[in-house]
């Protein structure tokens, strides 16, 4: 029997990035939902249930480092404990430390390299 | 193949292999076993940065560095790699001129991080002289060519026209002059992101030198870099057009 597919949620602002995300992960059988700014992430992930997050640090409204403390104070226990991997063009401006403080699980520098961002997608989700 | 080259030498196999299979993940690589194979290399090859061992048994690594740094100047990155309670001679190395000294055991996620960052301030260097952006190509091929093995090409030749098409609206955005600053920073932003990832490597080179120029406030030296990340652009727009199968008819 064919595995459900797994659900990620993409927080960016991004629609190049959004629509490219989509068709890797889609290829690698991954369904995928996108938020652009980290208020929406908090509103979808308030709907549904999504096995991962994606997540663009630099995004209007609510950058991703707040929308991750804001789920990590979140009551249930399946939506607060949920994989978050931060995405970041200025990775350099902080560390491995500050992103596991920030509450993320993994960070993934831009420019993307998607053969990077699979193997952590999977390293995470098996 | 990756955009990046790295020269790995390493005489413990075991050790050696780990390194392939980190750096492997974002650059391309050679490999070698022995120093002084990795030293006829050098005169026929060259790379972005090499991570040697102190410890190979037939060659010291100072012999090396000289010749690396006579071969290549500042255009590569030379790191060594200490072994596990050689740190007291850390400084001295240091001093003979290497870029770095990451001691062993090494740790996969800081060393990889470590490697990025180098190549990044390497990066950021080669920004302060548009010669060296204009040494860089329009579009890497082999990032494309990622691309489209991860997807498909019709999928991959519409995300490439949805990009110009959005480069074309931010510009138009930054020629409206009636945007915010924060705003115009944050489309050069997004266009440094996507350029980067789509391997239009002149476009993320010139978004990148613009970017750092608006956040330090130089306002001369911003304006003109936005007329040469726009000449990228139409560089790329002319590239494509010019290459139909590469982009799609």
């Amino acid at each position: 029997m064919a595995r459900e597919k797994m659900k990620i949620l993409v927080g960016e602002d991004s629609s190049i990035i959004i629509n490219l995300t989509k068709s890797v992960l889609a290829f690698e059988n991954y369904s995928m939902k996108a938020a652009r700014n980290g208020k929406q992430v908090l509103d979808m992930l308030a709907e549904e249930d999504f096995d991962l997050i994606l997540m663009d640090i630099t995004m209007p409204q609510m950058d991703g480092i707040q929308c991750t403390k804001e789920i990590r104070k979140l009551t249930d226990p399946k939506k607060n404990s949920i994989p978050i991997i931060a995405i970041s063009g200025n990775a350099a401006n902080h560390t491995p430390e500050d992103f596991r403080k920030f509450g993320f699980d993994d960070f993934i520098q831009k420019p993307l390299n998607y053969d990077l961002v699979l193997a952590t997608v999977k390293k995470i989700l098996s | 193949m990756k955009s990046k080259n790295i020269l790995i030498v390493e005489n413990k196999e075991q050790e050696r292999k780990l390194f392939e299979y980190l750096i492997g993940q974002l650059y391309s690589f050679s490999s070698f076993g022995s120093g002084q194979d990795a030293l006829s290399y050098i005169t026929q090859q060259s790379a972005h940065l090499v991570l040697i061992s102190l410890q190979l048994p037939d060659l010291a690594p100072i012999l090396f560095l000289q010749n690396a740094k006579k071969i290549w100047g500042k255009s590569c990155l030379v790191v060594a790699v200490a072994a596990n309670g050689d740190e007291a001679n850390v400084p001295y190395f240091k001093s003979q001129g290497f870029d770095e000294i990451l001691a062993k055991p090494i740790r996969p996620k800081e060393f990889i991080l470590k490697i990025q960052s180098l190549l990044t301030l390497q990066e950021n260097e080669a920004l302060n002289s548009p010669t060296l952006i204009e040494t860089l190509p329009i579009l890497n091929f082999d990032i494309y060519q990622q691309l489209v093995r991860l997807s498909s090409k019709k999928v991959i030749d519409q995300v490439y026209i949805d990009f110009l098409q959005e480069c074309t609206f931010l510009f138009q955005l930054l020629d409206s002059k009636s945007i915010p600053f924060e705003e115009i920073l944050r489309s050069i932003h997004t266009i440094k992101g996507n350029s980067g990832t789509l391997g239009a490597e002149k476009i993320y080179a010139a978004a990148k030198c613009s970017e750092s120029l608006g956040r330090q406030q130089k306002s001369i030296e911003f304006a003109e870099s936005l007329h040469y990340l726009k000449a990228t652009f139409v560089e790329l727009e002319e590239f494509l057009r010019k290459n139909p199968n590469l982009y799609g008819a």
